[in-house]
């Protein structure tokens, strides 16, 4: 009877834990949708020219094919170090899993001010592709690097129903909790209400500022889910304010894709450093 | 505890399904229905209506009320060794298809229900027709079943395992990578990716298709086997052969649609 029981709960597993990761590929694709209703038409034509599908088709692909033969060296700038004084991003410190924003900045300079034109399209599309993930990634809370004493192990004792939870798949999938079925569309229609104000100013000043933003933001994450947080025990205005960070990072960089889209197909340039 | 163990070993084995589910198959006939004429859309909205969502995977949502006048056989393509497609004593795609397109075809002699379900059988197997895995060719064994085998889950670092994978999940679960996706939003990806093909793969009979799926399939068959070891890359690439398909399945559906509207 124990063994049965046992057998029935790892079936059970097996199936919750598929629902579960299909999640972290909801959010990259939502930030996907969203950017692109904020596409100039210019930038839309462009990024379809050269990309032959839509941005959410190609939200996760880094993530699908990172372990795969001749692609792990190229294709792992998932996250970003936070500065020694927490207040900001490294632009080239920590592995090379942790060089989002290096990436960002080689690429706006091989695609920047009209450059995008003399790179062959393979080449333009590569850096689209791999843009759609790693920009987002960057804002993702979880995906921010803190170091001592700011930082606290991702792995942390939080626990649901008593067990220890990864915290790193949690907030990856933040953007999906309570929102079991939602398409993009819904969303996008629930989320995406940000004012003009707002919108503009996350996506004006230079990739630093940007930084800055990221950091304040995301440091956030440790006092909303603390050390010995038990999940079920929280209140509905504890898991509002997850849900909540989890929506402002999203929507924050959601516009700056599009925002770095359109500039780059409008012949511009983000700068790289406060003036 | 027995009587959940089965219920749940029942829910994992019908996972493995021959049809892809109602989103991509909803979105195949969403692009269907972009690409029909004058004529061929006056028919669809005559017996479907403007919304697809009921009229998709028909047989399958038959299937789970146990009402399928089918055996699960139909929603696979027989072929015999010559790759011609085989007469089977069971049921068949393709004779299904044709039988259902009879119905279309003298519809003033039937009721607008019997048209209705005939359009629904239509649109549920040309779907399925295009799943590689629902291809059956004689002499080829590992292609009369559903099979295993092994594909690397990454190839290099820490994720260097090889895992198991069942022939018919890889191919019905490639849309499922796209978590999120509408149907509309589909529709829309595949008229952006595959758009520009639409002549091409709609050209011809639906002989001609049923020669090219068989063709295509048995490639496959050829390389892949139950002692096959994929490499990741391998798996993601063929992504864009089940896009492909699905492409395929949506204009040669808005063709057929659009000759018996005529």
């Amino acid at each position: 009877m124990k063994k049965l029981s046992i057998l029935a709960f790892a079936l059970v597993a097996i199936l919750s834990a598929q629902s579960a990761k299909a999640w972290a590929g909801f959010g990259h694709a939502c930030i996907g949708y969203v950017a692109e209703q904020h596409l100039t038409p210019e930038a839309k034509k462009k990024c379809h020219y050269y990309l032959r599908h839509t941005l959410p088709y190609y939200a996760s692909w880094m993530d699908s094919w990172r372990f795969a033969e001749k692609f792990r060296d190229v294709n792992v700038p998932h996250s970003v170090m936070a500065t020694n004084d927490g207040k900001g991003i490294n632009f080239s410190g920590g592995k090379p899993a942790g060089r989002a924003m290096g990436h960002l900045v080689n690429a706006l300079a091989e695609l920047g001010d009209g450059k995008y034109k003399n790179l062959p399209d393979s080449v333009v599309r590569q850096r689209i592709i791999n843009m759609i993930h790693y920009l987002p990634d960057m804002h993702c809370p979880v995906h921010v690097k803190f170091k001592k004493p700011f930082n606290r192990p991702y792995t942390q004792g939080v626990t649901k129903k008593g067990k220890t939870i990864d915290v790193h798949a949690f907030w990856d999938g933040s953007p999906g909790i309570g929102r079991k079925g939602w398409e993009m569309e819904v969303y996008a229609k629930n989320v995406d209400n940000i004012s003009r104000k707002q919108a503009k100013a996350w996506q004006s000043g230079s990739l630093e500022d940007w930084g800055r933003d990221i950091a304040k933001s995301t440091i956030r994450r440790y006092d909303l889910l603390p050390d010995g947080t038990e999940i079920t025990n929280m209140s509905k205005a504890e898991m509002a304010a997850v849900t909540s960070l989890a929506d402002e990072m999203a929507m924050m960089a959601a516009y700056r894709l599009a925002h770095v889209l359109n500039t780059i197909f409008a012949d511009g340039n983000i700068p790289v450093k406060s003036k | 505890m027995k009587k959940i163990l089965l219920i749940l070993a029942l829910t994992l084995s019908v996972s493995a399904v021959n049809a892809w589910n109602n989103i991509p198959d909803e979105a195949i006939m969403l692009v269907a229905s972009k690409n029909l004429t004058k004529e061929g859309k006056e028919l669809v909205t005559k017996y479907l209506g403007d919304s697809y969502a009921d009229d998709v995977c028909y047989i399958a949502g038959l299937e789970k009320t146990k009402k399928s006048p089918f055996s699960k056989e139909v929603h696979n393509l027989h072929f015999d060794k010559n790759l011609k497609p085989a007469k089977v004593d069971g049921d068949d795609a393709l004779a299904a298809i044709e039988k259902a397109l009879e119905v279309v075809r003298a519809r003033k002699s039937h009721t607008d229900a019997e048209v209705t379900k005939a359009l629904r059988i239509v649109i549920d197997l040309m779907c399925d027709i295009h799943i590689i895995s629902n291809v059956r060719i004689e002499g080829v064994a590992h292609s009369q079943s559903d099979f295993s085998f092994q594909w690397y889950d990454g190839d290099a670092g820490k994720r260097k395992t090889l895992s198991n994978i069942k022939w018919s999940k890889m191919w019905v679960g490639y849309p499922q990578w796209h978590n999120g996706f509408s149907p509309q939003l589909w529709c829309e990806d595949l008229e952006y990716s595959l758009g520009s093909k639409r002549e091409e793969f709609a050209k011809g009979s639906l002989n001609d298709w049923i020669a090219q799926i068989g063709d295509n399939a048995s490639k496959f068959y050829a390389r892949i086997n139950p002692e096959y070891v994929m490499t990741r890359r391998e798996r993601n690439e063929l992504e864009d052969v089940n896009c492909e398909m699905m492409a395929r399945a949506a204009y040669r559906l808005a063709a057929l649609f659009n000759e018996l509207a005529k």
